[in-house]
């Protein structure tokens, strides 16, 4: 049984995965200096993981099955 | 008519680096957009995060009066979700601004724009080649805070350079001016200095 919900949430968590790194990535590669570089990943990182964690929280909490109308 | 002000450079960047960067150059000035600027790309932001608070706040109970009986859970899944969203826009509207540079170095100016995420361009121009520089200064607000644009004419056919709403305009042409000086003087003592022999 394919839940189609399911599928939407891991692609946005598989899409949101990619662009915390592409963030990180420039951050880290452009920033002139490092120090400043290092205290915006970490304010960066710091918030998304805490607004990932509540996200993953809910989404383990949720009846998947109870949107049951669009599984195939 | 106008006084050109002299400009000392005593003001050193030190501790910036970038890629290309010779031992023997000094960076003189590193100009981004007007912190204004931001603020205003951040200003969508905000009302996001406004929305957000009143969904949080106010949602529950509109899906009550709605009459949609959705779990909880789901509500702070897709609330959750939207914060994720919001915060991750944000931060690529912030290097969007923040990676944007012109570093004005005494050998050279450097152009790094950050178009998007994934697009970045970077041009450089040696002093000797600079022929024109412009500064502008448009509208109400950029004139209260002090902000504009710096336009670069090079020599030959090649594009001009544009240091886009940067703070102080015209103190940025200026320095650039006594610096297109300075390397125009330098190349022509060198040039003499060769036909002399001394070279």
């Amino acid at each position: 049984m394919i839940n189609i919900f399911l599928i939407l949430y891991w692609i946005a968590t598989v899409l949101i995965l990619i662009v915390t790194i592409m963030v990180i990535y420039h951050i880290w590669t452009y920033y002139l200096n490092r120090t400043l570089a290092i205290f915006t990943i970490t304010l960066f990182l710091g918030i998304s993981s805490l607004l990932f964690l509540i996200n993953i929280i809910f989404a383990l909490k949720v009846d998947w099955r109870a949107v049951n109308f669009l599984i195939f | 008519m106008f006084s050109e002000k002299k400009v000392n450079f005593q003001h050193r960047y030190d501790d910036v680096d970038f890629k290309g960067k010779k031992t023997d150059e000094n960076v003189i000035l590193l100009l981004r957009r007007h912190w204004l600027v931001f603020v205003f790309r951040f200003l969508p932001f905000l009302l996001l995060i406004i929305g957000l608070a009143i969904f949080h706040i106010a949602g529950k109970e509109l899906l009550k009066f709605v009459g949609l009986n959705l779990d909880l859970n789901w509500f702070y899944l897709i609330e959750s979700f939207l914060a994720v969203f919001v915060w991750l826009a944000l931060f690529i509207t912030w290097i969007n601004f923040y990676l944007d540079v012109w570093i004005v170095t005494d050998l050279r100016i450097v152009d790094i724009e950050q178009v998007a995420l994934f697009s970045r361009n970077i041009s450089e121009l040696k002093h000797n080649k600079i022929q024109d520089v412009t500064s502008e200064v448009q509208g109400v607000i950029p004139t209260l805070f002090k902000y504009g644009d710096v336009f670069i004419q090079t020599a030959g056919n090649k594009q001009r350079f544009t240091f886009k709403q940067i703070p102080n305009p015209t103190n940025t042409r200026n320095i650039i001016m006594q610096l297109q000086k300075k390397a125009i003087l330098k190349e022509k003592r060198t040039e003499g200095e060769i036909l002399r022999g001394k070279a």
